[in-house]
């Protein structure tokens, strides 16, 4: 069974950074972002419309590269973090986490009895089918796992100390866009409010010490959350990736041809 | 690009054991040969009905493994060659393989020019999405694509010495079903053509250097043909040995409650 260097270099408090997958789920994706650095694939099920069987063969095809597959599930349900979990994600993102008590939620679903109230499976794509000691792989497993919740929602940050707080909690990341959004000032990112609630943000993960993380599609984006303390960024979302390499060389050929 | 570390081994004397795909294409193939000793995976089209996008997953799944993945392709056509190199087979195996022309022209399709005709295209799967010199990735190709030429006709094993002795040839792979067919002997595996065409291929490799392939069905034919002389051997088929171990365990829980009925 495979071990985290994403989660050990985070708890060293070293930066890493990785990329998020949404729409190019094809089986080269996993070299791909392997072969400019990524150290994690970060696999939207929220959004893109990827189930189970897709995350799986994305976590199969990582199994070698030593890159470190994690899901974003759909929801705070037990039946989408333990079946992530088993498919092969080394850690799960959850979205709208509001409480500590949805954040303790989250963490008990990720692990085995008599911490949580994982469902167990052994010998399978999980623990790479290998056989060897149940007692190794539930401690294995309870070592590699991150879990990851989403801050972006006005409770979340009304409760974010308390979030922080939970055990088993390893990283607070910033849904920058759903907070302006709930927060009613849609992509507003240098409104007071929106830079409030990301400083009280910085502070309840300092002071827990959890790992601050976020999105970046700007090199601007990346200095100023990296002076801010966040520590874990996923570069891009692929789409958006393909799509302004193809603006800019769009914009070069049409400045050409109108000359 | 990653080498193919069994090529150069079983060329020189050694053997390579792998796996023989036809059913289960599923994300955990891959790792799950590796974790019964598995050197290499033979994924079969030929008979199997998947098309090309299997293979690229599966070729894809293998990456980082340390296993070794050839494809079984239908036919000799450029377009099976070149196309399955380029979404990362290490090696390729072509049916009825009957001419040494013929095992010159699936050459070629594996060989960049001036030696080959194949088209190029670098920074894909084959070369996992890396970049790098051209000029090494076409070295690094050659060396690691390791071409297998079934014999399994009458006029193939007729002409195995010959097609041994072509360039760039590894391997002669004895399609013994078929054979044993175009003979006029069907499944007739201790008939004297049979035997005879079979020391024939080993002796043609044996003389030209080249590595005698086969697929082993249990362990009577592992044995057997080990000792034949046979040294790139894939054991199989997938769906075979998992009915093989399906009908063991259904045959005792049958002969079980057979049991505990009779004491009632």
């Amino acid at each position: 069974m495979k071990s985290n260097p994403v989660k050990a270099k985070l708890l060293a408090g070293q930066p890493v950074f990785g990329t998020f997958g949404w729409e190019f789920m094809v089986s080269g994706l996993a070299q791909m972002v392997k072969a400019t650095g990524a150290e994690f694939l970060l696999l939207d099920m929220e959004h893109s419309g990827a189930h189970f069987d897709m995350i799986k063969t994305q976590c199969a095809l990582c199994q070698g590269l030593d890159l470190v597959p994690l899901a974003r599930v759909p929801a705070i349900e037990y039946t989408y973090i333990a079946r992530a979990m088993d498919a092969g994600v080394m850690g799960v993102m959850a979205p709208m986490v509001r409480t500590a008590e949805e954040a303790q939620f989250i963490v008990s679903c990720t692990r085995y009895p008599p911490t949580g109230r994982r469902g167990a499976a052994f010998g399978f794509a999980h623990d790479a089918y290998e056989s060897g000691s149940v007692a190794d792989k539930i401690r294995i497993a309870n070592e590699r796992t991150l879990v990851i919740c989403l801050i972006e929602t006005p409770e979340a940050i009304e409760n974010i100390d308390m979030i922080a707080a939970v055990p088993g909690v390893d990283i607070l990341w910033l849904g920058h866009f759903d907070l302006t959004n709930f927060m009613g000032i849609p992509a507003q990112f240098d409104h007071p409010r929106y830079v409030k609630a990301v400083d009280k943000m910085v502070l309840a993960a300092k002071k827990h010490n959890k790992v601050l993380a976020s999105m970046t599609a700007s090199d601007q984006w990346s200095r100023e959350y990296w002076a801010k303390g966040f520590r874990m960024f996923a570069a891009g979302v692929d789409v958006h990736l393909l799509q302004s390499a193809l603006r800019s060389s769009f914009k070069t050929l049409n400045d050409l041809a109108n000359t | 690009m990653r080498p193919n570390p069994i090529k150069q081994r079983v060329l020189r004397g050694g053997h390579a054991f792998g796996s023989f795909a036809i059913e289960f294409f599923s994300p955990g193939y891959p790792q799950i040969c590796k974790n019964a000793g598995c050197e290499f995976i033979l994924f079969d089209m030929e008979h199997s009905g998947v098309g090309i996008e299997t293979m690229k997953m599966q070729l894809a799944l293998c990456r980082g493994l340390d296993i070794v993945p050839f494809v079984w392709v239908p036919t000799t056509g450029y377009q099976y060659i070149a196309r399955l190199l380029d979404l990362g087979a290490m090696g390729l195996m072509v049916p009825m393989v009957e001419t040494p022309e013929q095992a010159q022209y699936i050459v070629d399709c594996c060989r960049y020019p001036p030696t080959g005709r194949r088209g190029a295209v670098f920074g894909g799967a084959h070369d996992d999405y890396q970049g790098g010199a051209v000029t090494d990735k076409i070295k690094a190709v050659h060396e690691r694509t390791l071409i297998i030429c079934q014999i399994e006709t009458d006029l193939g094993a007729q002409n195995a010495d010959k097609i041994a002795q072509v360039k760039g040839v590894d391997c002669l792979w004895v399609g013994h079903f078929d054979l044993t067919n175009f003979l006029g002997i069907p499944a007739q595996f201790e008939h004297p053509k049979y035997l005879q065409a079979i020391r024939d291929v080993v002796a043609a490799c044996d003389k030209h250097k080249k590595i005698p392939g086969f697929l082993a069905m249990d362990e009577k034919w592992a044995k057997e043909y080990v000792r034949k002389g046979f040294r790139l051997i894939a054991y199989g088929i997938d769906a075979a040995l998992m009915q093989k171990g399906l009908s063991s365990g259904i045959e005792t829980l049958r002969a079980v409650a057979a049991k505990k009925r009779g004491r009632k």
